[in-house]
């Protein structure tokens, strides 16, 4: 139990700490858009690096705000977990709204990598990770209406 | 569908569910959702010791209905 308790508490720090990193990035990213325009100024033209940073913010504040909203149901789902509320709906409808939220962000990232090639990268993880959260939504369902049947069973 | 009868052989025996329910070894919460007919399924030692408190055959409990 010891065990158990411990690392869902890691697992919820964990979760915290990336919020804290993705709110910095939706608070500071245009600093961090700034530092790579210069960086790359030398070996670019201007109006492809504006075109690239231009799309690198359409992807990447969406897919923050999409971050965070995941963050914060996983960090949701965690409490419950920790709460010993493993097999509950209200899970499922987390674990449905991540698995939203990674399909878009990969829709997101897949419309701007025509524009930035890398981003297909970010793409296929977000695409591949929506598809597994689905998955795992659709065994915890399982798992529901079975346990329901046995609590069902006098 | 199944039905279960249970309230119809409790009158007919003239006990109630609680009194029942403690013959049974079942909990008051589990009888109701028994004779509320929310119950998914029935364990055949269950059936039995219903059977047995009172006094008739499992298709006096359970009916079938269309």
């Amino acid at each position: 139990m010891y065990s158990y308790k411990k690392s869902t508490i890691l697992s919820m720090v964990a979760t915290a700490l990336f919020m804290v990193v993705v709110i910095c990035l939706l608070c500071f990213g245009h600093i961090l858009f700034k530092m790579y325009y210069i960086d790359f100024r030398g070996f670019s033209s201007e109006a492809y690096l504006k075109e690239l940073a231009s799309t690198l913010s359409a992807c990447v504040y969406p897919g923050c705000v999409l971050g965070i909203v995941t963050l914060t149901l996983l960090f949701k789902m965690l409490l419950n977990i920790y709460k010993q509320k493993v097999f509950i709906k209200e899970n499922i409808i987390y674990l449905r709204v991540i698995s939203w939220c990674c399909i878009i962000v990969a829709i997101l990232t897949g419309y701007c990598a025509i524009s930035y090639i890398p981003l297909t990268v970010v793409a296929a993880s977000a695409a591949f990770m929506g598809i597994i959260v689905r998955v795992v939504k659709n065994v915890m369902q399982t798992a529901i209406a079975l346990r329901e049947e046995n609590d069902l069973t006098i | 569908m199944i039905v279960i009868n249970l309230d119809l052989m409790l009158l007919k025996r003239k006990m109630s569910s609680k009194e029942l329910a403690s013959k049974v070894g079942i909990t008051d919460a589990n009888m109701s959702i028994l004779k509320t007919g929310k119950a998914k399924a029935i364990r055949f030692s269950t059936l039995e010791a219903i059977c047995r408190e009172l006094y008739c055959q499992p298709g006096d409990i359970l009916e079938f209905k269309e």
